[in-house]
């Protein structure tokens, strides 16, 4: 929901500043082909942006649901969370130190 | 040089079940990651659903604050790739917050709150083979992840450390008499602190736990950022931890990385309406808060406000235990005395708060009628307390016990007479007029007996013995 007039415009920087917060490793050829198909997606969206939407309320879901919510009630979930991983130590998941 | 600061506040609400799921919040006492479901850990295809109690709660807080409500408000994700959060992003609110523009007040001055907002929490991560720094990897319990947590910001209002600690005990207070939050628990009041120097750059110190932390980072990071500046480099925009151990902060990372956070609306929970209708349940609801209190402890017990003050803000139970007592002794102006001084004391002395004591309101006024009735001397009772707040046991019983009980009239006046004996110089100083001689021999008295009568009966045996 950006406001920015010239979101659509996208280079090679860009998408090393993404892939670095996103925490993937692309190589030289792979960022020149996702600059290519983010370029392609964010231009379909230049697109519908040029559709007169003025008096149109937005919406967020497919159906138009409100407070939907639960009451405040434990109930414990059966499982062991560990089972799939091989990443644990003790009971505990484990993981890379990240600052 | 003038200082600059604000705070983000996160303090876990009291609910029984998770934010998004039905996994218990109570995580004393269990196991790693016992608490946890496919929902708060993440897995794909599993739906959250909102607990209503967390969104009453928040409501009850932000009128407490003298917040805007907004009528309408959304869930959103805020992404980021930390192992703290295993669905990538952590279900918070951004564009439209619960409520905004409020304003507490301290001594001679407001604070503005710029949101209060809810948000689950992460899950805790234990650094192994080092600090948060240099540590060789992290293991993490979930059991956290997804309790509810309340964010409050405040606009960039203070200017001492003096004004933050003021602030902070008035939150914690009111979060206590609205009953959405348990103070005794660790880590259920979290800060994140942000502090500059008039001109420079903003600084944040991260996850700060206890209110005196809050300030020692503070007070730390305004040095650090003085002799910056001494040096003549300018202060670098960043995060920075704070170590309790060293009481000392470090960096941790350069701002601009941090914001991109790609916030989008969460479209696994439904928007939120909150109607006038709604809110006056939430009117009917809202207890009596600090302020209030205050005021009725002075006006209905006759105690001083600076009495009110202690017992309100020390600690909930501290004021809801002098109530207590006031129901079954109606001397409300001896029993707060005896409260906020020796009992206070002795609780802090202890390091116990009084719900965690064993101090309960039928034994402590039994004390309070031994020194009344004469049993004991008001002096004894000084020392009978400390007994008392650390065995829980009936006074009468550790008086007894301790043979602590008055001594006897002929005992007492053979005391008087051997002390005006071996004393004659003061005697002599007392009969030229000097007050100070008085109070000599009464000592000497006191502590020939063991402080077993009282001090007022023996001015008046001296008086008539010399
Ligand atoms: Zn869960």
């Amino acid at each position: 929901m950006s406001e920015k007039s010239d979101y659509w415009k996208i280079d090679e920087k860009l998408v090393k500043h993404v892939a670095k917060i996103a925490r993937v490793n692309l190589t030289e050829q792979e960022i020149e082909k996702f600059t290519k198909q983010l370029e392609n997606i964010l231009q379909a969206f230049k697109e519908l942006d040029e559709v007169d939407t003025s008096g149109v309320e937005p919406s967020f879901h497919p159906q138009e649901l409100k407070n939907v919510w639960r009451e405040d009630k434990v109930k414990p979930w059966k499982w062991d969370p560990l089972e799939n991983t091989k990443h644990k130590e003790k009971k505990y998941f484990k993981g890379p130190k990240i600052v | 040089m003038k200082a600059i600061m604000g705070l983000e506040i996160h303090v876990h609400l009291l609910t029984d079940s998770k934010f998004f799921c039905r996994c218990p919040t109570d995580y004393e006492n269990k196991e790693p990651n016992e608490n946890t479901c496919p929902i708060c850990c993440g897995f794909p295809g599993s739906k959250p659903k909102a607990n209503k109690k967390v969104i009453d709660c928040t409501i009850m807080v932000a009128k407490a604050l003298n917040c805007k409500i907004n009528p309408q408000m959304f869930f959103s994700r805020k992404s980021y790739f930390y192992p703290d959060m295993p669905k990538n992003f952590q279900i918070t609110q951004y564009e439209i917050p619960l409520a905004t523009k409020g304003y507490l007040e301290i001594t001679n001055k407001k604070i503005g709150i710029t949101r209060v907002h809810m948000e689950e929490d992460p899950a805790k991560l234990f650094h192994i083979g080092g600090d948060i720094l240099s540590a060789k990897y992290i293991l993490a319990d979930y059991n956290r992840a997804g309790i509810p947590l309340i964010e409050i910001v405040t606009d960039p209002d203070f200017r001492t450390t003096k004004e933050v600690r003021e602030f902070l005990t008035k939150i914690s207070s009111i979060l206590e008499h609205l009953e959405v939050y348990d103070s005794s628990k660790e880590a259920a009041l979290r800060v994140d602190a942000n502090v500059s120097l008039e001109g420079g750059e903003r600084v944040e110190i991260k996850n700060i736990t206890g209110f005196k932390n809050v300030e020692k980072g503070l007070n730390y990071e305004m040095v650090r950022q003085e002799s910056v500046r001494r040096m003549g480099m300018e202060v670098q925009r960043e995060t920075r931890h704070f170590n309790a151990e060293t009481r000392t902060t470090a960096s941790l990372r350069k701002k601009e990385f941090e914001e991109d956070y790609g916030y989008i609306f969460e479209p696994d929970l439904t928007r939120i309406e909150i109607s006038d209708k709604w809110l006056k349940e939430i009117d009917k609801k809202m207890p009596e808060l600090p302020d209030q209190r205050i005021e009725r402890l002075v006006k209905d017990y006759g105690v001083t406000r600076y009495q009110a003050r202690v017992v309100v803000y020390t600690d909930k139970a501290l004021a809801d235990f002098f109530e207590e007592c006031c129901k079954i002794y109606k001397k409300p102006v001896d029993i707060i005395k005896w409260i906020v001084t020796d009992l206070l004391k002795s609780l802090n002395w202890n390091k116990v708060t009084i719900r965690k004591s064993k101090v309960k309101p039928k034994t402590f006024i039994e004390l309070l009628k031994l020194i009344d009735t004469g049993k004991i001397t008001a002096r004894l009772g000084k020392e009978v307390i400390k007994d008392y707040v650390v065995t829980g046991k009936s006074p009468k019983e550790i008086v007894e016990k301790k043979g602590l009980t008055l001594i006897d009239e002929d005992k007492l006046i053979k005391s008087v007479k051997e002390v005006i004996k071996k004393n004659s110089q003061a005697v002599e100083d007392y009969k030229k007029g000097k007050k100070k001689a008085m109070e000599y021999l009464i000592g000497q008295v006191l502590r020939k007996i063991k402080a077993r009568a009282d001090p007022n009966k023996i001015r008046r045996l001296i008086e008539k013995l010399v």
